[in-house]
């Protein structure tokens, strides 16, 4: 009986390749890690994890409609500034609604460029990068701008239900919302379709622009939930609060099996690569490697991942298109 | 990736007019962009603030402008084999920490460390995209963070490496010095852009990159070796890059592991707003020293007048966009009659 | 065609001159390359089971097959691509081994390929000598004067008239081909080979091309013209291969005593009849174009199309045929005119999302660049045009696509018939089908407009295709058929619409001759 007559095959084919990463690298943490398989830490994982997750989110929505967000750092960056200024002012709440608002702009901003002005995704969102950055570093002076220690700031990222961190919870959550969004709506097809061959997706009827501009809208909104909890976890207005967060959710996405080129992904592709990362930067922690060596094994290990995933297609012949 | 909307849906329409001077002139449109914003960031400066517009500070402004512009004319050549390299930042800063401890250890000599590693890493980042297939982000991240690490564990402590010795006065009197008032760190990096502007335009590998960058497919089945052409695009790149840690250390006296973040977005933007297509397939050196000119004129200008240092990315980043339009704009004329 | 008598080339033609500095001409007759035994596998598919080969001098051998029968697979080894898994490849009759391109053209076999070869961000001169730029090694001559004049002579014999320092990127796609066939002429070469050269050119073109053909073979150099089109084949031949998956069951036969149906029976596998097809009466008005106009400055032209009427539409590359085309399924936008379905104007012009909501249906002149989506499967490739339609309480139903769009693919024959397998796994043909399953399926279609929609797809899928769109016309659909296979266009069309200049010149009636329509497209008299 072959493996593809098992009951069930049909779903297991259906798993992105990366999954079997995630259990064997997992795995072998937990099995030579004994710090690691400990509640506390694999809660510290998530909830370190939980950020990446949502910007990777948005990334996700992003690199499916084939195009790419370099900005998503900065962002970040100007919704803990504008929350921490505006809370001198406002209440709470409405001082994080302006911060969310703000990295909304932004992803509609990207999203009129892109789409309407049809603008390379990789320049306009370089360019945005640099600009809201700088934007935000002139508002917030030059200096990170300290909330006071006011009471709520830190439960978004702080507290949590029944043991689990809200972060993880909310990170959970968006990842159904995600999968909703990408598989059952007309919208999410689209972009698959967007991603894959955009002439063709053109002439088959779907509103190009439109589709185009939502999904930096829509990706704005999960950047835009990792941005609330960074603000709430940090409880200040810092212009370089993430800068690495782009690259850290490409290479989440790539790890995870969403290639960059467009047209394919998955919210549990998104998951994957996420956890993966999270796990690998705890054991370097657990491991206690020193500050060099975390670096360059996460280059590594990121870099031969992909390189793993891609081998399969290694051996299937380069057909020319005329066949 | 780098699709965008309007390619698409362009119009094919077969040219009725098709005269020498448009394709000719309009074609170099976008390369002249950096020029453009160079002459007039100038102007505004020297026009706004009476002080700027000296012979002084423009000679300050040559002698700072060299390492950006090195670095972004190595990142052109890699956009125009249709990749980027993210890792151009790391790697220099790698390289001075590596060269300052080679040349205290062995004088002078040891500045031929410099370019070795950046050869290292770009031929590093060539293989992992040609023959691995690794997508340009994922491998020059990757590089990125193995020349960070190795920064780190290069210098002792992750501390700088101080240049010292002869070998530090011999540097510092280049940096100092002068060609009829232009700076000798200026004159290197214009002879750097010559031999490049030669490469891509006089030889038959300059050609076969602008081939591989037009198109891939074409190249290999014209016969074009496209997976060593792009190694040595990406191993040209990181060559800049260790020139760049030359003239860093020529100006800085130091090896410094956390020099360089952000440079690869810079770099970017100065082959960007030099012209270069994201797509691949287009490059003009010139284009990519005025724009690195622009760039640093920007940044010395609001230095000297006191506006935060910050607005420099500001006009950094919607260089990057305009340049995008204009790029867009001057694509419609050329297309259509 | 050939000459044993006659070796060297006719010293009064100037072409003649450029051929006489060339490597030494091969005897007539002689075998320049022999292909035994070849098999090539890609892991567990064998894409040639034991092909065998044999190219003379001075002779133009065609090569037909299906699609997925190997033909692509056997050229790329003979160009030195790709390197055969075991067999021997012999060039006048010492056994080779290219190990690329460079070496195949060093030995002097030269491919002209079907997908475009060209730079388009480099000029017409440095493409047309891009294969010595890809094998140089020095500092570059290629501007010399020498060159220029060279380039110019090479698109003197194809006759194309575009610049030497023009970018690739601003030629038409039949400029684009013509410029891919006047770089491979101009080679020195012992063996051409022409995949699909003539897919993109107009009939003007193509007897161009075959009378610089005629001239090379008279001159020694041998020919294998690899093509789908049967009356191209006919005129231009001397032998001809059919390869069936992966094996020749026809081998080098002289085509003067090949029945056409012999060839098509052997690579279909059955007998094959090509016969006169039925088509419906035509009922009322359905898709107006009316005072269109795609630029400013161009002529006005208004096409009407009936309902269960097959409008054909004929134009040389560069004519305008295909722009109307797309003007008329909504997906260019005029600078003037109105289009409308059933007398009601379709939104804003140019908008294929209005156009596909007011029942057109269109399949574009490109597949692979304008119309499939690589990496999905045939059912999200077909589900495209109606997913708004497919969705339950506002979120999209899978089951209401699986069922509705594999109804709509077994319609159109899909072989094989699983919808959730790539796109990409499937031949050319059966792509086409995808494309057309995907606008069929549309609910209240009213009009389809079709371009090049058997462009590089095997005899019979084609077929299959062509009874598609007569059942489509049946159906009450209004069709337009906008193809440069006369063949097709005049058999399919209840008339032809002929277009020069981007205008419309004049309509010729049911079953005119290929011909016919042929020289209406150069502006010739009836």
């Amino acid at each position: 009986m072959k493996m593809a007559d098992l009951p069930g095959s049909h779903l297991l084919r259906r798993l992105p390749v990366s999954i079997w990463g995630l259990v064997v690298i997992v795995a072998l943490v937990a099995l030579f890690l004994p710090g690691f398989a400990r509640i506390g830490n694999i809660t510290n994982v998530l909830r370190v994890g939980a950020i990446l997750a949502l910007a990777s989110y948005g990334q996700t929505i992003v690199l499916i409609s084939g195009g790419i967000d370099f900005s998503i750092g900065s962002s970040v960056a100007l919704c803990s500034v504008v929350t921490a200024l505006a809370v001198q002012q406002l209440p709470l709440g409405l001082a994080l609604t302006a911060g969310f608002a703000s990295i909304i702009g932004v992803g509609a901003i990207n999203g009129l460029l892109i789409a309407y002005l049809k603008l390379s995704p990789f320049l306009v969102t370089l360019g945005m990068l640099l600009l809201v950055h700088g934007f935000a570093a002139i508002v917030a002076g030059g200096l990170p701008v300290e909330v006071p220690d006011r009471e709520g700031i830190h439960t978004l990222s702080g507290s949590d239900l029944l043991g689990v961190p809200y972060p993880v919870i909310i990170a959970g959550l968006a990842a159904g919302a995600l999968y909703l969004l990408l598989e059952r709506t007309t919208l999410g097809r689209s972009w698959f379709l967007i991603g894959s061959n955009l002439a063709a997706a053109a002439a088959t009827g779907i509103r190009l622009r439109r589709n185009i501009f939502l999904a930096y809208v829509l990706a704005a909104v999960f950047v835009g939930v990792a941005g609330l909890i960074l603000t709430s976890r940090v409880a200040a207005g810092e212009p370089n609060l993430y800068p690495t967060l782009p690259f850290e959710t490409m290479a989440a996405c790539a790890v995870g099996g969403i290639p960059l080129t467009g047209g394919r992904g998955s919210a549990l592709n998104a998951v994957i690569g996420v956890i993966v990362i999270a796990v690998l930067n705890n054991a370097i922690v657990l491991l206690n490697f020193p500050a060099y060596a975390q670096l360059s094994l996460l280059g590594i290990i990121m870099v031969g991942a992909v390189i793993a995933q891609g081998m399969p297609s290694w051996t299937r012949p380069s057909r020319i298109r005329s066949l | 990736m780098d699709t965008t909307v309007a390619d698409s849906v362009a119009l094919r329409r077969p040219c009725a007019v098709r005269s020498r001077l448009r394709f000719g002139v309009l074609g170099q449109v976008r390369y002249t962009i950096g020029v453009a914003t160079a002459l007039i960031a100038a102007a505004a400066f020297a026009a706004t603030f009476a002080d700027f517009g000296t012979f002084e500070n423009a000679a300050n402004v040559l002698s700072l402008f060299g390492p950006l512009a090195v670095l972004s004319v190595g990142q052109m050549i890699v956009v125009l084999v249709r990749g980027f390299d993210l890792s151009v930042g790391a790697v220099f800063a790698l390289a001075t920490v590596i060269t300052a401890e080679a040349m205290n250890t062995a004088g002078l000599v040891g500045l031929a460390a410099a370019p070795l590693v950046g050869i290292v890493f770009g031929l590093l980042n060539g293989v992992l995209v040609s023959y691995f297939r690794v997508q340009p982000v994922i491998a020059t991240l990757g590089s990125l963070l193995l020349a960070r690490g190795a920064a780190l564990l290069a210098a002792p402590n992750g501390q700088a490496v101080i240049l010292g010795g002869d070998a530090q006065m011999v540097l510092l009197n280049l940096q100092l010095a002068n060609i009829a008032g232009v700076p000798v760190t200026a004159i290197f990096t214009l002879i750097v852009f010559l031999v490049v502007a030669f490469v891509l335009y006089a030889t038959a590998f300059g050609r076969r990159l602008f081939m591989v960058g037009g198109d891939p497919r074409s190249a290999a089945l014209v016969g074009v070796r496209v997976h060593a052409v792009t190694v040595a695009a990406y191993t040209l790149c990181g060559f800049c890059a260790g020139l760049t840690a030359i003239l860093i250390l020529m100006r800085t006296g130091m090896g410094l592991p956390t020099e360089g973040v952000g440079m690869e977005v810079q770099s970017l933007a100065g082959a960007v707003i030099g012209g270069s297509q994201l797509s691949g397939g287009y490059a003009n050196p010139f284009g990519v020293f005025f724009a690195a000119l622009f760039i640093q004129t920007t940044q010395s200008g609001l230095n000297f007048s006191g506006i935060s240092p910050y607005a420099a990315e500001m006009v950094m980043g919607c260089s990057i966009l305009l340049a995008g339009l204009l790029d867009r704009v001057s694509q419609r004329i050329f297309r259509t009659a | 065609m050939t000459s044993a008598s006659n070796v060297g080339p006719d010293p009064r033609s100037s072409d003649a001159a450029v051929i006489a500095t060339r490597q030494p001409q091969a005897a007539t007759n002689e075998v320049l390359l022999e292909a035994r035994a070849v098999v090539k596998e890609y892991g567990s598919t064998k894409a040639l089971q034991g092909a065998n080969l044999v190219l003379r001098a001075g002779r133009i051998h065609a090569l037909m097959g299906e699609n997925g029968a190997g033909k692509s697979t056997l050229v790329q080894i003979l160009v030195g691509a790709a390197v055969p898994t075991s067999g021997v490849i012999a060039m006048q009759g010492r056994p080779v081994s290219f190990d690329g391109v460079s070496e195949a053209l060093a030995a002097g076999v030269v491919p002209i390929y079907q997908q475009s070869s060209l730079f388009p961000n480099l000029t017409v001169l440095e493409n047309l000598f891009a294969f010595e730029t890809a094998a140089s090694h020095g500092v570059a001559g290629h501007k010399s004067a020498r060159r220029r004049r060279s380039a110019k002579q090479m698109l003197n014999r194809i006759g194309l008239a575009v610049l030497l320092d023009q970018p690739v990127a601003s030629l038409s796609l039949g400029e684009k081909q013509l410029l891919e066939i006047a770089r491979g002429l101009g080679r020195d070469c012992k063996l051409l080979v022409l995949d699909e050269p003539t897919a993109a050119l107009s009939q003007a073109d193509t007897n161009r091309l075959f009378a610089a053909l005629r001239q090379l073979a008279s001159a020694g150099v041998g020919i294998l013209y690899i093509s789908h089109k049967t009356n191209e084949i006919a005129q231009i031949a001397d032998e001809i291969t059919v390869l069936r998956d992966g094996v020749c069951v026809i081998s080098g036969a002289p085509l003067k005593s090949t029945s056409m149906q012999t060839i098509v029976s052997a690579m279909v596998g059955h007998a094959f009849n090509v016969g006169e097809k039925n088509l419906p009466v035509v009922r009322a008005p359905v898709l107006a174009l009316v005072g269109a106009a795609l630029r400013i400055g161009d002529p006005e032209v208004s096409i009407t199309v009936r309902a269960s009427e097959i409008l054909g539409i004929a134009g040389l590359a560069g004519s305008g045929a295909e722009e109307i085309g797309a003007m008329l399924a909504g997906a260019l936008a005029c600078s003037r005119g109105v289009l409308s379905v059933n007398g009601r104007p379709v939104g804003r012009s140019g908008d294929r999302a209005t156009a596909v909501a007011a029942g057109i249906g269109y399949v574009p002149a490109d597949r692979s660049v304008d119309g499939l989506f690589p990496g999905h499967d045939a059912l999200r490739n077909a589900s495209a045009s109606v997913l708004d339609h497919l969705t339950k309480f506002g979120l999209l139903s899978r089951s209401a696509e699986s069922i509705r769009l594999s109804a709509a693919l077994t319609n159109v024959s899909l072989t094989p018939n699983q919808p959730r397998r790539l796109i990409d796994e499937f031949s050319g043909g059966n792509q086409q089908k995808v494309l057309l399953a995907r606008n069929l399926a549309v609910a209240d279609i009213k009009a389809l407009v079709l371009v090049e929609p058997t462009r590089g797809v095997d005899v019979g899928a084609r077929d299959i295709i062509h009874d598609r769109i007569l059942m489509a016309a049946a159906e009450g659909l209004a069709v337009v058929l906008v193809s440069t296979d006369l063949e097709e266009l005049t058999s399919l069309s209840h008339r032809v619409a002929i277009i020069r200049d981007r205008r419309l010149t004049t309509e010729l009636p049911r079953l005119s001759s290929p011909a016919a329509v042929a020289g209406a497209m150069l502006g010739e008299n009836q």
